[in-house]
């Protein structure tokens, strides 16, 4: 390609940085030379992809917080009662009446909240970890993620026997994590998911370090362990960018919240 | 515009456009719509589950038709995201369903098929192989392409709430990460071929 326009130019271009008479140059050069149309095309692909990775976040949180709305109401059922006498209360009877009503709401919710124990709660949340469609694209696929793909979870431990965790990239660490969780084993699974975080930090890296967050939040409510589930939440929960930030509710989050102070 | 009033197509249309109020918009599409594309999927052999996730999915297609210019207004909301809906679900049951299941469903509905929406499909699909990359990139870098593409902050903004000495340090770091990410799109050449078809399919310039 001719490099009369260089790619920080194509960028500053999608940027909308430049003036409008660069832009019109610019433009031009575009109509005039499909090799730098194609630049500008991948360049601008690729800005809607990382948007897009935005958005995906945004409708889901939105999505969330619509059905639960849409349930709330519908749990609404108005109840007819007789008709009281046409008598004039005054004013400290109804302030008692809204007290005591709040009084029976509190209670019952908290006594909600503290019925879900920590399987309810995997229960709710677990999802099964799904490799994404391109690694046969972006990777070679190998012997763990093909037998993981076919659900065939207890031959990946027996592939694996007599190594250590250490052997494994983070994606085969996550792979068996999630093997783990599958076949009902959360402390297995923790050995794996530990591993990769303990990985991630000494490498500065963060591969796969959310689905890792979210699987052993899942694998701590399993185990009871609510107080290391609450803290994993809380770090799901308070990272904006989190792939599973909407994945708990904050009544969920209260929840386990309450069991530790059991 | 308003809040609390249902908007009209146009309304709803420019605010996914632009970038003040597209999740405002985004929610009044749920409120208008969701009822009806749940109750495809419920009646084509779906649960509520399914529904929830088609429909995510099918937010998401649309407004990226709506912000790549694939959809102006020419037809309703209701039957362009009915379409999507529609699209996804079939898609979906082809990969999970039984064979009879699929040509029962898909047949009847196949006449029907919006053009349109099938592209951007295949370019959303695109989209995720790039991300599986960007995913794949420190997490500062992330951060910087999320803030300055997404959150759509500025440079001075990014530097300060990130700590860069800078706004230009932020900005020769951004084009670093942006660099280096499109450098593994290229370095795949599968990837590349596919990111390429998509580009082919939408032909687009501006």
């Amino acid at each position: 390609m001719e490099k009369k326009y260089d790619d920080p130019y194509l960028v500053e271009y999608l940027d909308g940085n430049l003036t409008s008479d660069e832009k019109e140059l610019f433009e031009k050069e575009l109509e005039r030379d499909p090799s730098l149309r194609d630049r500008v095309n991948l360049y601008r692909y690729t800005l809607r992809a990382i948007k897009s990775k935005g958005y995906e976040t945004s409708i889901k949180e939105i999505q969330h917080d619509f059905l639960k709305q849409r349930i709330e109401n519908k749990d609404f059922t108005s109840i007819s009662t007789p008709k009281l006498e046409n008598k004039v209360r005054p004013l400290h009877f109804w302030g008692r009446i809204a007290a005591s009503v709040a009084l029976l709401g509190t209670l019952g919710y908290g006594f909600f909240l503290l019925q879900n124990d920590g399987n309810q709660l995997f229960e709710a949340n677990y999802l099964s970890y799904e490799i994404t469609a391109d690694r046969g694209v972006a990777e070679q696929e190998n012997l763990l993620e093909s037998l993981y793909l076919k659900g065939d979870f207890k031959n990946m431990f027996q592939a694996i026997e007599g190594s250590e965790p250490e052997a494994y990239s983070s994606m085969e660490l996550l792979l068996l994590g999630a093997a783990a969780l599958e076949l009902n084993q959360p402390s297995e699974a923790l050995r794996y998911l530990q591993t990769l975080e303990a990985e991630n930090a000494s490498n500065q890296a963060d591969n796969f370090q959310d689905e890792a967050d979210f699987y052993m939040a899942l694998a701590y409510l399993k185990q009871e362990a609510y107080e290391d589930a609450l803290r994993m939440i809380k770090k799901i929960k308070g990272d904006d960018q989190h792939k599973y930030r909407s994945s708990f509710s904050w009544t969920e989050e209260l929840s386990v919240r309450l069991k530790t102070l059991r | 515009m308003k809040k609390g009033t249902v908007w009209t197509d146009q309304e709803l249309l420019d605010a996914l456009a632009g970038s003040n109020q597209v999740n405002e918009a985004i929610l009044q599409l749920y409120q208008g719509y969701y009822a009806v594309m749940e109750n495809y999927i419920v009646q084509n052999s779906g649960t509520a589950a399914d529904a929830a996730d088609t429909i995510q999915e099918t937010m998401l297609v649309f407004l990226n038709m709506v912000q790549t210019g694939k959809f102006r207004g020419d037809s309703s909301i209701n039957s362009v995201l009915y379409g999507i809906n529609r699209n996804i679900w079939l898609t979906t049951l082809r990969k999970q369903k039984s064979r009879a299941n699929r040509d029962r469903a898909y047949t009847s509905e196949q006449e029907r098929e919006v053009k349109d929406i099938s592209k951007t499909m295949e370019e959303m699909e695109g989209y995720q192989l790039v991300l599986s990359l960007f995913e794949r990139l420190g997490s500062k870098c992330k951060r910087l392409l999320h803030l300055f593409y997404y959150e759509s902050m500025s440079m001075k903004e990014i530097s300060e709430a990130e700590g860069y000495t800078n706004e230009q340090v932020a900005r020769n770091t951004k084009y670093k990460c942006m660099k280096q990410l499109i450098d593994r799109i290229e370095g795949n050449p599968q990837l590349y071929q596919l990111v390429k078809n998509a580009l082919e399919n939408g032909k687009e310039i501006r």
